[in-house]
């Protein structure tokens, strides 16, 4: 094959003293080794290479083409098996929510009781054992503990936000009761958190405090007392939010002065 | 019993006291112990307490009584711990691993959280310990595509990366061919040349060939400590071996077709047999009893 370009001077020197670009330094090893003629002019160019500016070639290469794709915090949080379900799941809950209360009609404040399962079940699954790709090897490292817990359960559970938000908008429900859900959700969550330093399995107090909260919820206007749209104006309420504010402050206090428990393997 | 293996480098790990409890069962038990540079082979039957211990001495379980000191500081305390953390290589005994990662990215993984944040020296340290442990060619493919025995290694590699000068390996040894066993020696030496390793095994083969100190564990108690030669040697004079049962020995089992080996008490005109690290294990977890 008749190479129809060469390569310029600078570049052939750049490339034989090391100082090339990685990328370029490639491209120009690629081209060498198939045209005689710059081949030629670079054996009479005057610079000596040493095999450390080989190796220093090789390893600059090396690590732009290893460098993992995906940043730290998305690593830290998404890449585990365990995490993508729980994003998953929380997501397809809160997707399904317009459809579910189309479907069952309005005599249930399903939204109520349903969207802030979805953060708690967030602070859940971050303790659980999936959500840790290292496994025990992890507890042994300085980033063990509540940090990395309450990373990932705060990853899972922003996404779940907008999702949560739109979907009540989709519903048309009114902003107060869409932003309603919030403070409860945080409060639910936070209270998971805190169940995690403790002996008490946080995924069990998860499932019991999520039922809880939705019966309560949907009691009175199942038994029909209380229409719908009254119980999810008392939660969007300024009190109903400020006890859920509270709630959720104490519970993060509590699990901040508790980290120490987290720092730990759970059971034998 | 107070076990010591340090000399004039110092003690990188000290206990006093330490116990440990799962309701009824004492899993470890006033266990005082102070170590020094070069490996140590924890030694024991299954249900011993070795990875309790070992778990402990990693920062992953704190005792319930007796105090701890890793590398001159106290684990009890939230800023020593991290600070220990930083400084150790545990291998749990079941390691698990992500297998959707190639050995590259676990390793890269442990050392994020091991708190490296210079990714290209990540990946060059990543790519060495890999090296060190023998996966240098496999580090590019999914973990799940490998054998059982690559897949420990990739964990001892974990548990290598950032040059750690206290290590904790529960069963490092499971799963590796004798070649890679003698790979597995000289990747220890390395680090028992500036700092500590731990290590647990039920098997006396490897205590012999990998460690320069062994404590033999039972029942939650140091029962005996001393170099593996020592451990042989508890067993000189008291081990022979005949055709028929002797009522004299402690333990007595086949080694071939009609041949019985014993340790205890031999009868008068019993010829004595070269007494190896397994006989000396035998008879002092038998003599514990």
């Amino acid at each position: 094959m008749t190479q129809t370009w060469h390569a310029d001077e600078e570049t052939l020197r750049s490339w034989a003293t090391g100082s090339a670009a990685p990328l370029l330094a490639a491209s120009v090893e690629a081209h060498l080794l198939r045209c005689a003629d710059c081949r030629r002019r670079t054996s009479t160019l005057s610079v000596r290479a040493t095999p450390e500016d080989s190796v220093r070639r090789w390893e600059a290469l090396a690590d732009r083409i290893d460098r993992p794709r995906s940043s730290r915090l998305l690593r830290l949080g998404l890449a585990t098996p365990g995490l993508r379900t729980a994003w998953l799941a929380s997501l397809l809950l809160l997707l399904a929510l317009p459809v579910v209360v189309t479907v069952v009609g309005g005599r249930l404040p399903l939204f109520m009781a349903l969207a802030p399962v979805a953060p708690l079940a967030a602070v859940a699954l971050a303790y659980g054992r999936g959500a840790e790709p290292a496994g025990e090897l992890a507890l042994a490292t300085p980033s063990a503990g509540l940090r990395v817990v309450a990373a990932r359960a705060v990853l899972v559970a922003l996404t779940a936000v907008p999702i949560g938000v739109g979907s009540a908008l989709l519903l048309g429900l009114p902003v107060d009761i869409a932003l309603g859900w919030l403070l409860p959700g945080a409060a639910l969550a936070s209270l998971v958190a805190l169940a995690g330093t403790s002996r008490l399995d946080p995924a069990v107090v998860a499932a019991c405090l999520g039922s809880t909260w939705a019966v309560a919820v949907s009691w009175p206007a199942a038994l029909r007392r209380v229409p719908a749209d009254v119980v999810s104006e008392v939660l969007a309420s300024a009190p109903s939010q400020l006890t859920a504010l509270a709630i959720a402050l104490a519970a993060v206090a509590l699990t901040i002065v508790r980290r120490d428990a987290v720092a730990y393997r759970r059971n034998a | 019993m107070t076990t010591t293996t340090h000399t004039a480098t110092g003690t990188l790990l000290e206990t006093a006291g330490i116990t440990k409890r799962f309701g009824s069962l004492t899993a470890v038990d006033d266990v005082d112990l102070g170590l020094g540079r070069g490996i140590v082979g924890v030694l024991g039957p299954n249900g011993a307490g070795k990875t309790t211990l070992l778990r402990i001495l990693a920062t992953v379980l704190a005792p319930d009584r007796g105090s701890l000191s890793l590398l001159g500081l106290d684990p009890a305390s939230p800023t020593a711990r991290t600070e220990v953390r930083r400084r150790l290589g545990y291998l749990p005994q079941s390691p698990r691993l992500y297998t959707g990662f190639t050995p590259l990215e676990m390793v890269d993984y442990v050392a994020i959280l091991k708190e490296h944040t210079d990714a290209a020296w990540r990946r060059r340290e990543a790519a060495a310990v890999l090296e060190a442990v023998g996966l240098g060619d496999r580090m590019h493919k999914r973990i799940r595509t490998l054998s059982g025995g690559m897949q420990q290694r990739v964990a001892l590699a974990s548990a290598l990366v950032g040059s750690p000068d206290l290590l904790v390996l529960d069963e490092p040894a499971t799963g590796l061919d004798p070649e890679q066993r003698i790979a597995l020696r000289s990747v220890l030496a390395e680090t028992a040349h500036r700092g500590c390793v731990v290590l647990s095994t039920h098997n006396t083969a490897e205590v012999a060939a990998l460690c320069q100190h062994v404590l033999v564990m039972d029942r939650g108690r140091i029962c005996w400590s001393g170099t593996p030669a020592a451990l042989a040697g508890e067993a000189e004079g008291r081990v022979w071996e005949s055709d028929v049962e002797e009522p004299t020995a402690l333990r007595s089992w086949l080694t071939g077709p009609g041949t019985r080996r014993h340790v205890g008490t031999p009868p008068a005109g019993a010829s004595p047999a070269v007494p190896t690290v397994d006989d000396g294990y035998l008879l002092v977890t038998r003599l514990a009893r």
